[in-house]
């Protein structure tokens, strides 16, 4: 019962932190991706200020590793969630640690879009907000779908290592049996499931990049 | 419709429009040409507000382009289509989409853009194409989907900006006829920028030749065909190479002169002898018409152009020394 019992509420609890910080990693890094594209020096109202911190905030973010992010934003966590650990605690450092990730590939796949197209859209009278989400987003889709994939490939990876200070799922059972007490079988069959889980999200996103950019 | 008065712009390190003055009538088909990098795409972007301008005015329909806010931009936009020589669709949207996005941009209801959209698609023959996704058309298929869309709004001007450069031959003449046919319809005023003397000479009526940033010749397109200026022969790519002794008359053939017996009868009524050194006939449109050179001795010279004058035919002297040069070479090579 070594299925039932462990391995898999621990790829439940997994499943569930990746998903819940995917969407919060994607959405707050929607956001920074827009106000950089809009600020950016050849965006649609360039201010460099914004740009630049914005930019500024989003290199020191990525230089942490995540394990050291993890652990200096433990107050933070404790003030969202109420406490550091549990699945609903690491949300809080995967969402952080994907985020600006996640700005950055949106960012490149925004300014991928011909600018010929933008500036079609601006000659017909269309506003910043109508180019950015009818014609950039529109356009850079398949592109942002690679992205999100590589963003939950990402999560996935700092799940685990979330688990080794109390997060749970799948890194924390590794950890847990196959490190601490040498059960070597469980941590290969942990291995296992871990790469099953990349390889069809990284099919996922493939397939719908293909149907999408046809 | 368009005034272009005095308009003077620079980059850091280059003068891209240099006093550039002309006017454009309401149902003109206006030719910009000129080499790459001549700064007849900055003109022309300058009329919708996608490029500034230093000096000068641009005065369109009585509004001064550069002094518009971008609230008053975004409402002058609808009366001045755009198509581009990368067409500049969206690519993730179908024919009917791309061509619909100015109407939704403006917020139009779906009942009155799917009539709309109909009626565009029908106008520039697409309608086997409606639903297809816009990767998938040919290039002369996409710029009839960006013409269309240009012209969702009902603009009074429809800018092209190298429209046809992208395209084979066969497909630029089929553009240029709907476009001229839009021209017919709705009486829109087009302004074509171009380096392809093909399209001037197929649709427009008027143009200017840039280059460096000045206009080097202005006027119709039948004054500048038939009598080319010298920047236009360049552009043509054209030299006469003619002989050194004698005289070369050059006769200029408007179109009610070329079809008649111009040059036999000259030599039957005179009874003289030339010879034809150089001669240059095009198809304009329906029209023939161009210029011949022919070379003759100093007797003859006065009897021809007394004939010509009579007649009331254009002619010129040609002064050979400036191709002297050029000719002796090429004879030189001839003799070996």
């Amino acid at each position: 019962m070594l299925f039932k019992d462990v391995l898999l509420p621990a790829l439940l609890d997994t499943l569930y932190m990746v998903t819940v910080s995917t969407i919060f990693a994607m959405i707050l890094g929607f956001i920074s991706a827009v106000i950089l594209i809009i600020n950016g020096p050849k965006g649609l109202r360039p201010n460099p200020l914004i740009y630049k911190s914005l930019d500024l905030v989003i290199n020191i973010l990525r230089s942490f590793p995540f394990i050291i992010l993890m652990i200096s934003i433990f107050p933070l966590t404790k003030f969202i969630v109420g406490t550091t650990i549990g699945t609903n605690a690491a949300i809080v450092p995967l969402t952080l640690g994907a985020a600006p990730f996640a700005a950055r590939i949106i960012e490149s796949a925004l300014l991928e879009v011909d600018y010929g197209i933008i500036e079609a859209a601006k000659s017909f009278g269309a506003k910043t907000h109508q180019i950015i989400f009818k014609v950039m987003v529109k356009e850079a889709m398949p592109s942002i779908v690679l992205g999100v994939t590589l963003t939950v490939i990402n999560i996935i990876g700092y799940s685990a290592m979330a688990g080794t200070i109390g997060g749970g799922g799948l890194g924390d059972v590794a950890v847990k049996y196959g490190y601490y007490r040498f059960k070597t079988d469980i941590m290969i069959y942990t291995v296992i499931i871990l790469i099953v889980v990349v390889q069809i999200i990284q099919a996922l996103g493939n397939l719908l990049y293909r149907k999408m950019a046809k | 419709m368009i005034k272009v008065c005095g308009v003077s712009k620079s980059f850091p390190k280059i003068k891209v429009l240099d006093d550039v003055s002309f006017t454009v009538d309401k149902g003109d088909i206006y030719g910009v040409i000129g080499h790459s990098g001549a700064g007849k795409s900055t003109l022309l972007r300058c009329f919708n507000g996608l490029e500034t301008y230093d000096a000068g005015s641009i005065n369109i329909m009585g509004k001064e382009v550069s002094k518009l806010s971008i609230e008053e931009l975004r409402e002058f936009r609808k009366n001045v289509g755009i198509i581009f020589q990368s067409f500049n669709l969206i690519n993730r949207k179908s024919v009917f989409e791309n061509i619909a996005f100015p109407l939704e941009i403006w917020g139009k209801d779906k009942v009155f853009i799917k009539e709309r959209v109909a009626s565009l698609i029908e106008l520039v023959g697409l309608q086997d194409k409606v639903n297809s996704n816009v990767r998938e058309l040919s290039g002369g298929q996409k710029q009839r989907v960006g013409i269309a869309r240009a012209l969702a709004l009902n603009p009074k001007i429809l800018l092209c900006d190298e429209a046809t450069s992208a395209l084979d031959p066969k497909t630029t003449k089929a553009i240029l006829e709907l476009l001229r046919d839009i021209n017919n319809k709705f009486n829109i005023t087009i302004i074509v920028v171009t380096h392809q003397m093909e399209v001037v000479k197929e649709i427009c009526n008027k143009f200017i030749l840039l280059e460096g940033g000045e206009i080097k010749s202005i006027g119709t397109t039948e004054e500048l065909f038939v009598k080319p200026t010298r920047e236009m022969k360049t552009l043509m790519g054209e030299e006469e190479l003619l002989p050194s002794v004698g005289y070369n008359i050059k006769i200029f053939f408007p179109k009610e002169i070329s079809q008649e017996c111009l040059i036999t009868s000259i030599a039957r009524k005179l009874d003289i002898d030339f010879s034809i050194v150089w001669g240059r006939l095009e198809k304009f449109r329906d029209d023939v018409m161009g210029s011949l050179i022919i070379n003759t001795n100093e007797k003859n010279k006065g009897k021809i152009i007394n004939y010509l004058d009579e007649k009331f035919i254009d002619w010129e002297l040609i002064n050979y020394s400036a191709q002297d040069e050029k000719y002796h070479e090429g004879w030189e090579i001839n003799a070996i």
